[in-house]
């Protein structure tokens, strides 16, 4: 019990430390600054970035966005203000709980306490899971509310209304859980032990249907739902690009006089098998686990790159022993949808997160002192390292010298180029100025402010910033407006050249200046 | 002899069949000697005749190739060709297919060291002879396949050795392993690794004959003393490596910018973090099941519609026969590290270098890919034995799978390969060749631009390579002749010939010359169309270049 209590505090005082010292130079990207305004205009006026009062479904620019974690985002900025630490609070938390999942699931699937420990470990240093403690997003909402539903459904009673409470706020957090849950429903109850009868498990199975099928139902009747699915979940039928490429090559053949039904029979759609069957692979395969993300600027994956050496002895334990089966269905089934999306989707893999930082704890358990103690010094450097890596990289640099640099009188705006990589509208939005309620109530466009549902909406303007497309010139008026202008459109009407310009991600050249210059109607 | 024939009879008939796929059409596939191959051809005929290659370097002990610096090994094979063959296009191509052929008995000689059964090494040495990289890199004249014989017959007697302890096959293996590392730079760096691990994962055996051991390294060391004195005085060997290294990487160098703090010590561990994770990041993409079995080989332009390394049928087998290396019993622990550690570090040279995917670089491990599939095709064969009743037809079953593998990889390498991707082998480079001394004494002087290509341009250094070999150039002149002209204009000088950028501005107003340049360098909607006296065309019909009469 003390080593216990021992164990969690220090891990407890590892993850506080590191996830305040990596959060400091964190930016949020274009959709979790969003994701933080949109929160903050909930909590304070009740409407969401398009002036709509409390909509249940949020616009994107790639597809619609599921309410919980904006309304997550909107208590915690009322709580804890406008402010990066107000909205990540709850993320943090959401962090804390789901090391504590982990060993919940661990403890669950192995029964030795140095294994689940071992994995709690391994998923409160993973890059990916300290990364999304840091910034507002549905991933690590998700990965915690299906721990919870796995602890609901491994309880000796059964409770049916936890159970829809789980259920419901999974649906509602991405569209991604509405594809993971009967894999993930069907492994708990079936593949692993479980004190659920039949009749149990097949009311469970039948409720979660009915929910499902009446959401794909209501789903398709909304507008551009089915588009939204087939772009977004069942991208592998969308892709047509591989009718042209199959007729290039059948083309080839043809002309080189090779008999028609032999190019067929190598050229056909059944190449749609094989892409989605290796779409589905790769979410178990290790380069997933451990190669690059693309989360930040550091190439990390979900776990930390020394992990490979235990993740690897673990499963060479597992098929050697023939023990712990269940650790490798439930990222088979939880992936099985990635067979239509071709498109890696995160969500799905970080579900899986749990499963794989036990296999990982399985190898760390049966190492030996010396391999323990040296896979375990080399985590702490690439952690530290991580950390410090972070912070030696200026993500805000350009965002304290637009802050220091201009200053927004009333009725003043700021036109920002659509061409700058990485600094789009809702990032200026949130780091700069708090946007006053008149300059809201301008930006909202009416005809959009009526509308409930906005399928795939790139705002071009919120609160004092206006984008700026390569359609629009720039003309005198009386008003002096900030400017935040590529080389593109400031040579609209002066010469780029002779103007000092601020070099923004070492390699986009930008004015910065007020001007009495405004968007010509 | 005749007993031997008949003991090994099915190892013969898959060498025959492994002959064949490699030599089948070989004068027409690829469609064109590719640079590499022009300009080792060229240079082992002038090593052959002269003693020197076309740059005048007496023996040259570190070959230089087009913007690059390769191993001698490759050439010096060829000159030995050339002087059994004369001068045929084909004697560029005999080293490579003659060491991967040799390389299938080679497997079945490291599969039956590894598993001791027959069958599974019968099964090896089927999947090497029908490969397609092993089919690929040999039909390519590629040094690395020779480089992988040396690599496999070496290991095989080690390991011989480990298990019999006769001085004969520690020597042998040993001076394979010497000549390997001769063959291509990334063996000089794998192999004595791959020695070293294997003496520390045997010491038992190794330390019972410390004597013996100690006397077989000091001759290898011998051996490979003059590779080392090479490499490390041969500035050309350096270039090489930081040529190819991973931080002329343009994605890397990019990161790196983005370092920025007041302390250098923290700047310099932090990019140093940030390389090792980015090749971690390249190594473990190596095992991408995508690379691997859909579409690596790279043979279209559509992928994942391609080819991969390994044949796709081969996937479920090389699970199934790792999955029964792990759990054999039979199998010595020793044996199953020394595969693994083949594969982690065998990967290792293309987690190191700057392309995405540089499977020419580790075609040792998807030669353990597929013993390891053979183990799991004989698992499969031996379960299907006991369970004959509910599965007889998966014996014919599963050859007609591999057969329709087969069939699809040379449907690609004979079709769609040749039309998708002949600018990459320099086609028509032959052809303009060919012209182009076609009308040697018609014209005072003849430039050539090599900008060319389809979608977007590169250069075709190789392009005096192509002009010497192809007009019968004596390369004693060649040695004499060859010089740098204007260097803004990237220009190659000899005979008649001047290869250069092309600026059609200034260059229309040239007499008695004959221009050959693409699209990339003329203006062609300004071209008086009646100057063009010839066109060339890639395999899929675009253009490549046009000749242009300057009076």
């Amino acid at each position: 019990m003390i080593k216990q209590t021992y164990f969690w505090s220090v891990l407890i005082i590892l993850s506080c430390g590191i996830i305040f010292f990596n959060s400091q130079s964190i930016l949020f990207n274009s959709d979790q600054s969003l994701i933080a305004l949109r929160g903050w205009t909930i909590s304070k006026y009740g409407v969401d970035e398009l002036g709509r009062n409390y909509p249940l479904f949020f616009n994107s620019q790639n597809d619609y966005q599921m309410p919980v974690v904006s309304y997550l985002s909107a208590i915690s900025t009322n709580f804890f203000g406008y402010t990066d630490w107000g909205v990540r609070i709850v993320f943090v938390l959401a962090y804390f709980g789901l090391i504590w999942i982990t060993y919940k699931i661990s403890k669950s699937l192995t029964e030795d306490e140095k294994i689940s420990q071992a994995a709690a470990l391994v998923s409160a240093i993973s890059p990916v899971l300290i990364y999304f403690a840091s910034v507002p997003s549905e991933s690590i909402i998700l990965v915690d509310l299906f721990g919870l539903l796995f602890i609901t459904l491994k309880r000796s009673k059964f409770r049916p209304v936890s159970l829809l409470t789980i259920i419901g706020l999974i649906l509602l957090t991405s569209k991604t859980g509405w594809f993971i849950l009967p894999g993930f429903v069907v492994a708990t109850i079936y593949f692993t032990e479980n004190k659920l009868n039949n009749k149990k498990r097949f009311l469970v199975l039948l409720g979660i249907s009915l929910i499902l099928i009446s959401l794909f139902f209501y789903w398709s009747k909304i507008p551009n739902g089915q588009r939204s699915l087939l772009e977004n979940n069942f991208s592998l039928l969308n892709k047509t690009s591989l009718v042209d490429d199959l007729n290039t090559l059948r083309g080839q053949s043809i002309q080189s006089n090779i008999p028609k039904i032999l190019t067929i029979f190598f050229f056909n759609k059944g190449y749609l098998f094989l892409i989605g069957l290796f779409s589905y692979i790769n979410y178990i395969n290790p380069v997933s686990l451990f190669g690059n993300l693309n989360l930040s600027w550091l190439n990390s994956g979900m776990f930390l790159k020394i992990f490979i050496v235990p993740y690897l002895y673990g499963l060479y334990l597992m098929f050697k022993n023939s023990k712990f089966k269940e650790l490798l269905a439930y990222p088979l089934a939880i992936s099985i949808f990635g067979f239509f999306n071709i498109n890696r989707d995160l969500n799905m893999l970080i579900v899986s997160l749990p499963f794989w930082a036990t296999i990982i704890g399985l190898g760390l358990k049966n190492f030996n002192n010396n391999l323990l103690r040296a896979v375990l010094f080399l985590a702490a450097i690439e952690v530290c390292i991580n950390i410090i890596g972070q912070n030696t990289y200026r993500s805000k640099e350009w965002i304290e010298i637009f802050n220091d640099n201009v200053h927004i009188n009333k009725g003043q705006n700021v036109l920002v180029s659509d061409n700058i990589g990485g600094i789009p509208l809702y990032v200026l939005s949130w780091y700069s100025i708090k946007p006053s309620e008149d300059s809201l109530i301008k930006s909202f466009n009416k005809d959009i402010s009526n509308e409930r549902l906005i399928y795939k909406y790139t705002q071009t303007g919120f609160g004092d910033f206006i984008i700026i497309n390569s359609d629009k010139k720039l003309s005198d008026c009386n008003r002096n407006n900030v400017l935040i202008l590529t080389e593109r459109d400031y040579k609209k009407i002066n010469n780029f050249d002779n103007e000092k310009t601020y070099l923004f991600n070492n390699n986009q050249h930008l004015i910065l200046r007020s001007d009495k210059l405004c968007i010509e109607e | 002899m005749y007993r031997r024939i008949i003991e090994h009879k099915f190892l013969i008939l898959i060498c025959v069949l492994g002959i064949f796929l490699r030599t089948f059409k070989i004068l027409d596939y690829p469609v064109q000697l590719n640079h590499d191959e022009v300009s080792q051809i060229y240079d082992a005929i002038s090593i052959a005749k002269t003693g020197k290659d076309i740059y005048g370097n007496f023996l040259p002990t570190m070959i230089i190739s087009i913007n690059d610096y390769k191993s001698p090994f490759y050439t010096y094979a060829t000159a030995l060709t050339y002087y059994i063959f004369g001068d045929q296009e084909f004697i560029i191509k005999i080293p490579g297919l003659l060491f991967s052929i040799l390389t299938i008995p080679a497997v079945y000689l490291l599969t039956f060291v590894l598993s001791k059964n027959k069958k599974v090494s019968l099964l090896a040495a089927a999947l090497t002879a029908i490969s397609p990289f092993e089919i690929f890199y040999a039909r390519k004249s590629f040094e690395t396949v020779a480089g992988l014989f040396f690599l496999v017959l070496g290991f095989s007697y080690l390991i011989r050795y480990t298990e019999e302890r006769i001085n004969k096959f520690l020597q042998i293996g040993l001076i394979s392993l010497a000549l390997g590392m001769y063959t291509y730079f990334s063996h000089a760096v794998i192999i004595p690794i791959l020695i070293t691990i294997s003496i520390l994962v045997n010491n038992k055996v190794f330390l019972l004959d410390k004597k013996k051991i100690f006397k077989s390294l000091i001759i290898f060391g011998v051996l490979i003393l003059p590779l080392l004195t090479l490499i490390y005085t041969n500035p050309g060997s350096r270039e090489r490596s930081k040529a190819v290294f991973l931080t002329q990487d343009i994605n890397l160098g990019q990161q790196l910018s983005l370092i920025k703090s007041n302390n250098q010590i923290l700047d310099s561990v932090v990019r140093l973090k940030v390389t090792a994770d980015y090749a971690f990041n390249k190594y473990i993409n190596q095992f991408n099941f995508e690379y691997l079995f859909l579409d690596g080989l790279e043979l279209t332009n559509h992928p994942p519609l391609g080819m991969g390394i390994l044949f796709l049928v081969s996937l479920p087998f090389l699970l199934i026969g790792a999955f029964y290396l792990i759990r054999d019993k039979n199998i010595k622990k020793e044996i199953k590290q020394f595969i693994l550690i083949w594969i982690l570090i065998g990967m290792v040279p293309s987690g190191l270098t700057f392309e995405d995917f540089s499977h020419h670089r580790v075609i040792m491990v998807f030669l353990m890919f597929d013993i390891i599939g053979a183990f799991g095709l004989y698992k499969v064969l031996e379960k299907i034995l006991i369970q004959k009743n509910i599965f007889k037809y998966t014996y014919v079953f599963i050859p007609l799978l591999f057969v329709f593998n087969l069939a699809y990889f040379y449907h690609l390498y004979f079709i769609n390969y040749a039309f998708e991707k002949s600018q990459y082998i320099q086609y028509p480079f032959k052809q303009v060749s060919l012209f182009a001394w076609s009308q040697h004494d018609n014209y005072q002087k003849i430039v050539f631009d090599p900008k060319f290509g389809e979608e977007a341009p590169f250069i075709g250094t190789a392009a005096h390579y192509y002009l010497g070999y192809y007009g019968k150039f004596p390369p004693a002149k060649m040695q004499k002749e060859y010089r740098l002209g204007d260097q803004q204009k990237r220009e190659v000088l000899f005979d008649k010939f001047s290869i250069r950028s092309v600026n059609w501005a200034e260059d229309y107003k040239l007499k008695n010359t004959l221009l050959i340049a693409s699209p990339w360098s003329l203006d062609i909607n300004g071209l008086d169309k009646s100057k063009i006296i010839n066109t060339f065309y890639f395999k899929d019909g675009r253009i490549a270049f046009y000749a242009l009469k300057l009076d």
